[in-house]
């Protein structure tokens, strides 16, 4: 008799005389660990959770290195391009959409990887989530666009066109940063890509915008950059106010596509 | 502990996803049977608060969950039908990162995911990446995440799909031993999971509930329905042309069928004890189940 028909006899022996097989014995064995885990907890609703710092830094912990290391890499090679070509106050205003792209993979993450119907069922509201992820990719471009207009005045030798150069950024930063926010609010399935062509075509329209309409960049023309930041400003104001109005009023649902 | 549907509705514009279904939970294993389609994914979606109804509404302990925010989501599990992982995180860092999202402070997180880890038998692949494990790995790391926040409603849509049958014995054991004074709702196409543990079944056809009671009372419905008749094997695509073949098992030269029907098929046919997939079959027929 073999091994295995001598194992199966025994089983079979064992489980007619009502004994425990080994397999048995190991689900016993089992769901007495389970039973001791399980013991050792307290009731859900009763146990201490984290503050919105806490959570701020646990946030950082797993995405802000992602997302800062993404806008480095956009900073040197900007930092590169504006060094070794030289176009002038032009240049600058095309890598910003470049920031946006650098963080898009973390804000749409979930919905690529099909974590989002996971972390839409944890405390953590969608809005929350988004608004702490904002809150890096922010402070990670405003870090990184001071570092960018540091060195053009530095090449320019000059703080004269520092007003205008932060107002030629932040209208293609925050155009893209408000298309971004619109995609994430309507949940589309295809928001990423969406969200990616409108950072590479703005890109494309700044770097054309120098030749096409080079009146834009005259001093003259001030007045139409400060609308535009007006404009846009607004309208990233509203998503903003949506994000965090959709936080506050415990806005659970419509998390899922479908 | 209750968690109260009333008649809840979900309607994708003119196709109704979920009809009108009330139920009234308190603790204990609940299964949720139904064909692909049946409205399941969306019912449990509701219930979880990740999915508006249309019409009707979910109470936790009297309280509307719509509006109980963070309070709700703290006693709440979810394993979706879909669970996705990222690729780049290992186990124990996809367990650390939900841990962040339910809001467990660090070291009770850490605590808790080695203990998960553990429990569903990951310990020894904490530190391996997810995208490198098997089917049966990835669910068991969806269970634990689910399990993270010790819920007290406990929503599994599938949780077998995928796992061997050891896996899912294991899975059946650590569910029915969780629940004890818990709720918890698992959803399933397949009759033998949710036989093994499920105190109470829910039958779901076309987004209503169909049947509901007991394993027993479910079963007891077809008593006097279903039939064991020995043929030869010529025979046997004769009786599955005419009526509901539950099994088919060969003995030699013959094949012996398990038949559901109202009226006994054959003199020969003997009647037998019914299970709990006979009254599947009997109320859905083969195409459907």
């Amino acid at each position: 008799m073999s091994d295995r028909q001598l194992k199966k006899a025994l089983t079979a022996y064992f489980q007619r005389a009502g004994m425990p097989t080994a397999e048995a014995r190991q689900v016993d064995r089992t769901a007495a660990r389970c039973r001791a885990v399980m013991g050792t907890w307290a009731a859900g609703s009763g146990e201490p959770r984290q503050s919105f710092w806490g959570f701020l830094a646990d946030v950082f912990h797993f995405e802000g290195i992602p997302i800062l290391a993404s806008q480095l890499a956009v900073l040197l090679a900007a930092c590169m391009a504006l060094l070794s070509s030289r176009m002038g106050v032009y240049e600058v205003p095309m890598y910003m959409p470049l920031f946006i792209l650098a963080v898009l993979p973390a804000f749409f993450r979930g919905q690529v990887y099909r974590v989002s119907e996971v972390e839409a069922a944890t405390r953590t509201s969608g809005a929350l989530l988004t608004l702490a992820r904002l809150v890096l990719a922010g402070g990670g471009a405003l870090v990184c666009l001071t570092f960018l207009l540091a060195l053009e005045v530095w090449l320019q030798r000059s703080c004269e066109n520092l007003g205008r150069l932060v107002i030629y950024c932040l209208v293609p930063y925050l155009t893209c940063m408000t298309a971004m926010l619109a995609m994430i609010r309507r949940r589309k399935k295809n928001g990423a890509p969406v969200c990616a062509a409108i950072a590479l075509g703005s890109v494309l329209f700044w770097r054309s915008c120098s030749f096409l309409f080079p009146w834009l960049y005259e001093a003259s023309a001030m007045g139409v950059w400060v609308a535009a930041v007006l404009v846009y400003s607004w309208l990233f104001a509203k998503e903003l106010v949506y994000i965090i109005h959709a936080d506050k009023e415990v806005n659970m649902y419509g998390i899922v596509d479908r | 502990m209750e968690l109260s549907i009333d008649r809840l509705t979900k309607h994708y514009g003119s196709k109704i996803a979920v009809d009108c279904v009330s139920a009234v939970l308190t603790p204990g294993v609940y299964g949720l049977l139904g064909a692909n389609g049946a409205g399941k994914t969306t019912l449990m979606r509701m219930l979880c608060a990740i999915l508006e109804p249309t019409s009707g509404e979910v109470r936790f302990g009297g309280k509307e969950v719509a509006s109980m925010g963070e309070a709700y989501r703290d006693v709440l599990g979810y394993l979706p039908q879909d669970f996705g992982y990222y690729p780049s995180y290992t186990a124990a860092e996809f367990l650390s990162y939900i841990a962040a999202l339910k809001g467990l402070p660090r070291d009770m997180a850490g605590r808790r995911v080695g203990q998960m880890l553990e429990m569903l038998d990951l310990a020894a692949v904490a530190n391996k990446k997810i995208k490198t494990f098997s089917g049966g790995m990835k669910q068991r790391v969806g269970v634990a995440q689910a399990l993270l926040n010790d819920p007290q409603v406990l929503i599994l849509d599938e949780p077998t799909a995928g796992l061997d049958p050891k896996e899912r014995v294991r899975l059946r054991n650590l569910l029915s031993e969780y629940a004890g004074n818990k709720i918890v709702i698992l959803s399933t196409h397949i009759v033998s999971d949710v036989e093994a543990i499920a105190d109470q079944v829910f039958v779901m056809n076309a987004g209503q509930f169909v049947m509901h009671g007991s394993v027993p009372e479910l079963a007891e419905q077809v008593r006097g329905k279903v039939w064991e008749l020995t043929v030869p094997r010529g025979q046997a695509q004769f009786w599955q042309e005419r009526v509901t073949v539950a099994n088919y098992r060969h003995e030699g030269d013959q094949v012996v069928l398990r038949i559901i029907d109202d009226e006994r098929p054959s003199d020969q046919a003997a009647p037998c004890e019914p299970i709990l997939d006979d009254a599947y079959l009997y109320y859905f027929g083969e195409k459907e189940a």
